[in-house]
């Protein structure tokens, strides 16, 4: 038994390991989606099935350049082809923070009950790593997981599982951060990323995805929000042939906050697919969402979010909004905000708009004196800027704006 | 410095027109009210000058410092040294606000020959410029007018015009919403701009700016015309009885 576009034995793999065994059967009795599925009706997984990965099963690497991932100061914590490299790593000496590798992976909640990319994780994970935040604890510095894949010789799979657990009024700042030093490499990375934000704590997830322009990325990322905790999770989408990326946020307690906010950025024939579920479930509860997408040449990108509101979910505060700028006539959006509510005294905002360039933006700046060229490339730099403002990592916003510089140098206008 | 000859003009795609045969002369040195009621035409006319592409000019002339700016993009109007404060100042997010004003500083000194600043010059020079008009350097960092409220989206406006000092400005209804401290760091702010060889031209409802910036001439504006001009005690008078006294004989063509 085997899924057609994987190298690799499931069965063997999985032998033994009831966690694995379990995915396993989900992943094959559910299949690869096709657009027929509503939530993939907008994408095709044609050009993933087509090619053949296989675990990288190289032994562990001491020397690699790990440049790519900027100068950030925090605990590294290095994956090449998905597998954890303790000798590239840090130890993290923070107190009150523990790391393990875990042979068969704790999970507690599963928000992706259905989806054959999580099964295929949880039957298939290359690693599984588990960080812990005790109760009362601030961790001074980011915990930085790299992600590095791709080279010349394999199309490798890489399905690294990792799951953050941050204890009662604790408070931490993860990076994710998933890039290559191959341009043009294929490869496919399947990560899964599960997260538990104990009550009064504060995590906040920055994921940062610059995987090579031919490589294929499924993430898939839960988060359980506790009592008066608040999740904040910035997504920066630049790379990939394909990326699909879902993020389901669930409240747990009363008066817990969710911001999911993310910024896209594609060109030549990118695609990129953002799903998110905002999911209250307890009263009192926030969240906010911006989606930002800048679309160029013949690329693609589909939003699909959706918000929750569950029937004893009164007075919550929701906002969503998903802005889309497309810089080519060939680029294509397709955006579907949705709302769920089955309270009656909830306050709730979505909204979606796709655009040229602003005309009233526009001409202000032209007013002002600048020329029609330098008025878009400042608009559509501001216009990404604005979620990387976010950002609490000077190195990380100095990287993500080299990223955006990149990109709209790139822009013909 | 400004001659408007006959100026027709209308959305563009759309049928009816705006501005009906307007006639504006402003010289330097001027400062010119426009006053008139909702919907005269008033906002059409500066974006119109500004060169806003949503509208056509269908018929007439605009001639600015004797060079017919009607086929000039919105960028070569501002670099000849025509500004337009809005109405409705546009927020543009993740654009540096002093970075925005050091762009469009050195893209209209490079246009006329001039030095354009670095950065560190730039810094000294606009702050300069905020001190005149009682705006807090924080403001230089924010992004462009976002989440400013409305005064500060009309001080920026302000400051905008004492950074690019133009020849002539179209203030379009930059008092309204401001309250009586907002209104006179503003009117102040024009003051000091005031000289011998520019021009300013006031678009407002209300004769309130009037009482801080003293025009030489006021203007009413009515159904895309300008029906009367008078010096500044024509604003006093409108002041006190509306527009009745214009609309009604200008409805009968009498004015017409």
């Amino acid at each position: 038994m085997s899924v057609d576009f994987l190298n690799i034995d499931l069965k063997t793999l999985s032998n033994g390991n009831a966690f694995r065994e379990g995915g396993l059967t989900r992943a094959l009795s559910l299949g690869v989606p096709t657009s027929k599925n509503e939530e993939w009706r907008f994408i095709s997984l044609k050009g993933l099935q087509k090619q053949q990965f296989s675990i990288n099963n190289e032994s562990v690497l001491e020397d690699v350049d790990l440049s790519t991932f900027g100068e950030a100061d925090g605990y590294k914590l290095v994956f090449i082809d998905g597998v954890f490299q303790p000798k590239l790593s840090d130890s993290i000496k923070s107190k009150g923070v523990s790391f393990q590798q875990l042979e068969i992976p704790s999970l507690t909640a599963d928000a992706f009950d259905g989806d054959f990319f999580a099964a295929l994780n949880a039957s298939s994970y290359t690693s599984s790593v588990e960080i812990q935040v005790q109760a009362n604890t601030s961790v001074e510095k980011p915990i930085l997981l790299y992600f590095l894949q791709g080279s010349k010789k394999l199309s490798s799979y890489a399905a690294p599982r990792v799951s953050v657990k941050v204890g009662a009024f604790s408070k931490a700042t993860i990076v994710e951060h998933f890039a290559t030093n191959v341009a043009g490499s294929v490869y496919y990375n399947n990560p899964f990323t599960a997260i538990e934000v104990g009550e009064s704590a504060k995590l906040t997830h920055y994921r940062v995805q610059r995987e090579s322009k031919a490589a294929f990325h499924i993430a898939r990322v839960q988060a359980h929000v506790g009592k008066q905790a608040n999740y904040s999770s910035y997504t920066f989408n630049f790379g990939a042939k394909l990326c699909r990326n879902d993020i389901r946020a669930i409240q747990t307690g009363l008066e817990s906050h969710f911001t999911i906010d993310g910024l896209v950025m594609l060109q030549d024939d990118q695609v990129s697919d953002t799903h998110s579920v905002m999911d209250h479930a307890f009263p009192y509860g926030t969240s906010h969402q911006l989606h930002k997408v800048l679309a160029d040449d013949k690329s693609h990108s589909v939003f699909n979010g959706k918000i929750f509101v569950r029937q004893d979910a009164q007075k919550i505060d929701s906002f969503q909004e998903n802005r889309n700028i497309l810089l080519s006539n060939n680029a294509k959006i397709n955006t579907k905000p949705q709302l769920e509510i089955f309270a009656d005294d909830v306050k709730c905002s979505h909204g979606a708009t796709i655009g040229q360039m602003e005309t009233e933006e526009l001409f202000y700046l032209k007013s002002r004196g600048l020329s029609e060229v330098q008025s878009k490339l400042l608009i559509t730099r501001g216009f990404a800027l604005e979620v990387i403002e976010e950002v609490e990592i000077a190195e990380l916003v100095a990287l993500l704006s080299d990223e955006v510089e990149n990109f709209v140098v790139k822009v013909k206008v | 410095m400004l001659k408007i000859t006959n100026l027709h003009a209308k959305v563009r795609g759309e049928d009816v027109e705006i501005l009906k045969g307007l006639n504006l002369e402003v010289k330097k040195g001027e400062v010119h009210a426009i006053m008139g009621p909702n919907g005269s035409g008033k906002s059409t006319l500066s974006k119109v000058i500004a060169g806003h592409p949503a509208y056509e000019v269908t018929e007439g002339q605009m001639l600015f410092d004797g060079v017919d700016i009607m086929e000039m993009d919105p960028e070569d109007r501002a670099r000849s040294g025509l500004f337009l404060a809005f109405q409705y100042p546009i927020e543009i997010p993740g654009v540096n606000n002093q970075t925005f004003l050091r762009m469009s500083y050195n893209a209209i000194a490079q246009a006329n020959d001039e030095e354009e600043m670095d950065p560190l010059e730039f810094e000294d020079f606009v702050k300069g410029k905020l001190d005149s008009i009682k705006m807090d350097e924080s403001f230089l960092d924010r992004s462009v007018n976002t989440g400013f409220s409305g005064g500060e989206k009309k001080r920026n406006e302000i400051l905008q015009m004492a950074v690019l000092n133009p020849k002539l400005a179209f203030l379009d209804e930059t008092d309204s919403g401001l309250d009586i401290d907002a209104l006179q760091v503003v009117s102040s702010g024009i003051n000091l701009l005031r000289k011998p060889d520019n021009a300013f031209v006031l678009i407002t409802h209300y004769q309130r700016m009037l009482n801080y910036v003293e025009p030489d001439v006021v203007h009413v504006m009515i159904e895309g015309q300008i029906v009367k001009s008078g010096d500044k005690s024509l604003a006093l008078k409108l002041e006190e009885q509306g527009y009745d006294w214009l609309t009604k004989p200008h409805m009968n063509g009498i004015l017409a």
